[in-house]
């Protein structure tokens, strides 16, 4: 995962002179996080038609919010709880994860079409199995398992306990592999 | 390979693809996209502060004017004294003082309190225009339709689950448990004013008060007490003020309250069932229904109050109101003064065998 660098998320910490200068440090902030944030919107979401839309949204959620938070969290983490809910809100508003079947581009990896095909209908059949999953299990699922963060980053984001991220993660992978394996065989 | 790792592998080859393809995300436009979202959603939340002040500002205004200068408002029963005006109008106007502040804040708890006042001052003012037309002094209508505006134009900006902090943060039931909350603390608002209009000579709206109190701070400690208790008070609430037991409570008061414990029994229904059989959170299609029914309520609300409130004041209806209430007021009165005496008396001859 790649980590922002510290001076971005220093925000938390400082003492926010003006609105201007509020601005000014979103705006790094912006910089530093909004592929981790878009990566992480169109994981929760499979839609990628709508990410520029969901990331400024997050951001702009994250400014309006930010006299509530608290600190108990890193800002990083506190950011992508935040895109959690987005994502929610979103997938709410449109039913179901609009495009996630495929992703639009071709990875440069010298795969035949057919290869690349393949590809493309694994991935889709991935997130139609994630699809399926209950909205709290999904978003632990892509949280804990796709990007990788860590249990304790999970629960803050998810506002859970850590043994229920776990919980939810680990059932979540169960179902989603079971799905997976059961339309291979 | 046997079968069952082939399989596995299969799962872990495409879980691979699926990190491979999240990761090669990125954003396509750069910051001034962002710069200038961040700009108007800025523009947008100042103008809803904006909106809301000047609104509650010219209620205000209305009020203290309709007190001051008597003309502006309707002919007052000549039994109707200052001071009663004043109790009345007491609880709103220092709650709605306390909204131009509340509104400007970031949390989801001021937004809720904000949100109370104007839906229990809309459905008062409302019901009262309708029940008596003609009667009620210009200030209700102008309250009802100042509130309305205010709920239409808040909607539900201010109550996303960031802004939530402090003891109540719903994890599931979000949407829910908030406007439960909201009515909850909007029926007490109602209470309050009235029993404060009366100057808390009626037992039994203070003690509906009360319990509305302890509910709804079982409610915001997110306990299932505090949900069972605010169903129980909601139905006793609507069945006194149905069946106009409810001492010392205008008739559309009564049914004011009637209809938002309804509303809030109704509202809780998928809580309540997710509680008993079991149940994860919201349904998407509810949650993308329900501001929508929240809107046109409130719509519907201020059109019936300006269809009644369009021909103006009645001076026969006004009198014959007066009247009416007149007699009502003496023999509630006397009833009151009969019932503290009795149970005066009661103690007195208990302690004194």
């Amino acid at each position: 995962m790649s980590k922002a660098p510290g001076h971005a998320l220093a925000l938390g910490t400082a003492v926010v002179a003006s609105e201007e200068d509020k601005q000014e440090r979103f705006c790094a902030m912006y910089r530093a996080e909004r592929d981790s944030i878009a990566r992480h919107l169109v994981a929760l979401t499979g839609d990628r038609t709508s990410m520029e839309d969901l990331v400024n949204e997050t951001f702009i959620r994250a400014f309006q919010s930010f006299e509530t938070f608290e600190g108990r969290s890193s800002l990083r983490t506190w950011l992508h709880g935040i895109a959690v809910n987005v994502a929610r809100n979103h997938r709410a508003k449109h039913h179901r994860r609009a495009a996630a079947a495929l992703p639009e581009h071709s990875q440069e990896t010298g795969a035949t079409p057919e290869e690349e095909l393949n590809r493309r209908q694994a991935i889709a059949r991935f997130h139609r199995a994630i699809d399926e999953l209950e909205p709290r299990l999904r978003d632990a699922f892509v949280l804990r398992v796709i990007e990788q963060h860590g249990l304790k980053e999970v629960a803050e984001m998810l506002t859970i306990p850590v043994s229920t991220a776990h919980a939810w993660a680990t059932r979540a992978e169960r179902l989603v592999r079971a799905r997976i394996e059961g339309e291979g065989s | 390979m046997n079968d069952s790792s082939r399989k596995r592998s299969s799962y872990e080859d495409i879980l691979a693809m699926v990190r491979a393809d999240a990761a090669s995300t990125s954003m396509l436009h750069g910051e001034a996209g962002f710069q200038q979202a961040l700009r108007l959603a800025l523009r947008q939340e100042r103008q809803r502060v904006i909106i809301t002040i000047v609104v509650i500002a010219t209620m205000l205004g209305t009020w203290v004017a309709s007190f001051v200068w008597h003309p502006i408002a309707n002919e007052l029963c000549p039994w109707l004294e200052p001071h009663d005006v004043f109790d009345i109008g007491l609880v709103p106007a220092i709650n709605l003082c306390l909204c131009i502040v509340l509104v400007m804040f970031p949390h989801a708890g001021a937004q809720m309190f904000v949100r109370a006042c104007c839906w229990s001052y809309l459905v008062v003012c409302a019901f009262s225009t309708a029940a008596t037309p003609g009667v009620m002094p210009l200030d209700f209508p102008v309250t009802a339709l100042g509130c309305g505006t205010i709920l239409l134009v808040l909607g539900a900006h201010g109550l996303e689950p960031e802004r939530y902090r402090g003891v109540f943060v719903p994890l599931a039931h979000r949407v829910t448990l908030t406007w439960a909350m909201i009515l909850g603390i909007a029926d007490l608002q109602t209470l309050l004013a009235v029993n404060q209009a009366h100057r808390w000579m009626y037992p039994l709206p203070d003690a509906c008060a009360l319990g509305m109190v302890i509910a709804a701070f079982g409610l915001y400690r997110l306990r299932v007490w505090g949900l069972w208790l605010n169903l129980g008070m909601n139905a006793i609430v609507a069945a006194l003020a149905v069946s106009n037991n409810l001492v010392g409570v205008s008739l559309p008061v009564a049914y004011t309250l009637a209809a938002t414990a309804i509303a809030q029994t109704v509202l809780v229904i998928p809580l309540v069932r997710s509680i008993l059989h079991g149940g994860t959170d919201e349904h998407p299609s509810l949650l993308r229904v329900m501001p929508w029914i929240a809107r046109v309520i409130v719509a519907l609300i201020m059109l019936t109050t300006i269809v009644f409130a369009w021909r103006g004041p009645d001076p026969d209806a006004l009198q014959r109101f007066c009247s009416s209430h007149a007699e009502e007021r003496e023999c509630q009165f006397r009833r009151t003064q009969k019932t503290i005496f009795n149970h005066m008396k009661g103690m007195f001859d208990e302690s004194n065998p």
